[in-house]
């Protein structure tokens, strides 16, 4: 259907689909939660069904939408306002004005299915509600599920009903799974939502799913979910998003702050690209990333992304670096913990940033992090790919910091390259020279682009990188033991 | 306790209704029960209470819709009203009456409903 097209049967003065409340849940559900349907809330006790129900709720009433809010047998008002005013989308001044929360009591429940119904229609009917969520429905069925084909077919008649004025319908039950295959009423659902946990060592991890949503794309498969102050929020899971790939190639060429090592790269790396930057703890890595973030300052916002650094830590490294301690401000800091992270919610976070800051670049330190708390080492390279594909998609310019093993002497970079397939590969590494270590720099790989292939001297003084001349008289230095060359076999290749 | 106290409860939640209603009828009260606003509105009109206490968020009518419906109807004879709700609308419900906050205590409620009835 043509976007912002409505169709016939649907009322035109009401929205295609409510939002959540929440981007993340949105963004899965392409947009929110759909208009004048009948949506499926499932999931096991203590998933979050109530919250997210909530939640929607008062999105919705926070925009002059009517809600009613129905409780059965799962909650008393009192306990759930409570609960509720814990939760930062909890309004006090809507309750009554737009939302409404009643109760289906026992008396009218056991009037049986007739009664039941009309005391639901009449209650959208007398508050007008553009919205109508039902806590449990699976409650509210089971009642009546001697009562035969009606019982079985409770929401079929509740949703048609409903249909005819324009209610947006949302049902609430501790369904499993399984139930999918066996219950009417997921047939007759026009979308439905499942809520659901694992355990994993002694994390529980939640989820959001959808599993079903009539004419409609949504974002397929698990995405995790945290409850907090804020309410419900979905991380994405970041492969599934989709991705704009481009084909256009930038010419331009961007400074990574250091002019030696730009001459290296012919001018720079390539706006828009990715690199790797690899090497062993202490070599200056990070170092080289505020470099690369500091050139950009203030035209181009530099965010980075810290695993392993504070921000107060990274601040006094950005103030001592030359290029001009007023710059520093200009640079975002991101400082995630790897304890128990949530690959997603740090995906998400980033994403954020980039679309709402327009950050031109980046800096990750270090990717590896990622890896280290992957609970599923199998999605990291898609993972990883996604995340690299979406900067790019953004237009940032990126380095990916990669800590390589301290002094391995044999360093392999086609594992790495084949993982993160960067445009550039930049190696650091420490090497042995009179009993002192001397940092060395190469640039591995440079997509499309002609770059020095020698291993210079690097050091760093009062905290800034300087680059110096190749190394001569030594060769194996990748090993980190180098060798001393007789200057006669140097003088040799150099006419070669 | 005097049984010629007759008090309604309105409270779409029964068994919030009905275990007030027992506690009453324990302390010697006579006790009408409705669970929404329209038929608070009806037994108040048949009965008089001399009394009512009434939740505020309710279906087809609210509780103070009720207390207005009464107040036009009866004027100053209309029964005391004290508002339960689990929502602070004291601004809303001061002009028709007394207001417990929920959830409240047995003896709060004996109290709040002894000072005005003055038993």
């Amino acid at each position: 259907m043509p976007q912002g097209e409505t169709p016939a049967q649907l009322s035109p003065n009401l929205p295609l689909v409510f939002a959540t409340g929440d981007a993340g849940t949105d963004l899965v559900m392409n947009g929110g939660i759909p208009s004048q349907a009948t949506t499926l809330i499932i999931g096991p006790p203590g998933a979050g069904k109530t919250v997210l129900a909530l939640q929607i709720g008062f999105a919705a009433a926070q925009t002059g939408r009517n809600v009613v809010y129905l409780t059965n047998i799962s909650e008393s008002h009192i306990r759930m306002l409570q609960h509720a005013r814990n939760f930062s989308f909890f309004n006090e001044s809507l309750i009554r004005q737009n939302f409404n929360l009643i109760s289906i009591n026992s008396s009218v429940q056991q009037q049986g299915i007739d009664a039941t119904l009309n005391f639901i229609m009449d209650v959208a009917r007398s508050a007008k509600a553009d919205i109508l969520i039902i806590d449990s429905y699976l409650g509210l069925k089971q009642l009546f599920q001697s009562e035969g084909p009606q019982g079985r077919n409770l929401m079929f008649t509740l949703s048609s009903r409903l249909s005819m004025l324009a209610v947006t319908t949302i049902l609430l039950g501790e369904y499993r799974y399984d139930d999918i295959h066996i219950e009417p009423e997921f047939a007759v659902a026009d979308a439905i939502v499942e809520l659901s946990y694992s355990i994993y060592g002694l994390m529980r991890s939640r989820y959001l799913s959808v599993i079903k949503m009539r004419g409609k794309a949504f974002l397929e498969g698990l995405h995790r979910l945290t409850i907090s102050d804020k309410g419900i929020t979905v991380f994405p899971r970041q492969e599934s998003l989709p991705l704009h790939l481009t084909d256009a190639v930038s010419t331009e060429r961007v400074s990574l702050g250091i002019p030696q090592l730009d001459t290296m790269l012919s001018g720079g790396v390539f706006a828009g690209s990715t690199s790797l930057v690899a090497g062993g703890a202490g070599i200056g890595k990070t170092l080289l990333g505020l470099h690369f973030l500091m050139a950009g300052a203030p035209d181009e916002v530099g965010l980075m992304v810290s695993f392993q650094e504070s921000e107060a830590q990274l601040r006094q490294r950005l103030a001592e670096l030359t290029m001009g301690p007023h710059l520093a401000k200009h640079i975002e800091i991101l400082h995630l913990s790897s304890i128990e992270l949530i690959l997603d919610q740090a995906a998400w976070m980033i994403r954020q940033k980039v679309v709402h800051q327009n950050i031109r670049r980046i800096v990750i330190d270090t990717i590896d992090s990622f890896e280290q708390s992957s609970q599923y080492q199998q999605r990291i390279n898609d993972f990883i790919r996604s995340l690299i594909t979406m900067l790019s998609e953004h237009h940032v310019t990126a380095i990916l910091i990669y800590e390589m093993p301290f002094m391995q002497g044999q360093y392999s970079f086609a594992n790495i390259n084949q993982r993160y397939s960067t445009d550039t590969i930049i190696f650091m590494h420490h090497v042995e020279i009179n009993s002192r270590l001397q940092r060395s720099i190469t640039v591995v790989k440079q997509r499309g682009s002609n770059h020095d292939q020698s291993l210079r001297q690097m050091d760093i003084i009062d905290g800034n990188i300087t680059i110096g001349a190749p190394f001569s008289n030594l060769s194996h230095i990748l090993t980190g033991l180098p060798i001393v060359t007789s200057i006669d076999s140097e003088k040799e290749s150099a006419r070669e | 306790m005097s049984n010629d106290m007759q008090i309604l409860i309105v409270d779409d939640e029964d068994s919030i209704a009905d275990m007030i209603a027992d506690a009453l009828r324990d302390e010697g009260y006579a006790v009408l029960v409705a669970y929404d606003g329209r038929r608070g509105l009806e037994l108040a009109r048949n009965y008089q209470p001399s009394l009512i206490l009434s939740d505020v968020m309710m279906p087809f009518m609210d509780g103070l819709k009720m207390a207005e419906l009464l107040q036009h109807e009866l004027g100053s004879d209309t029964p005391p009203l004290v508002f339960m709700s689990a929502v602070d609308c004291r601004n809303q419900t001061q002009a028709y009456g007394s207001f417990l906050f929920k959830p409240f205590t047995l003896e709060t409620l004996f109290a709040t409903i002894e000072t005005i009835l003055q038993v």
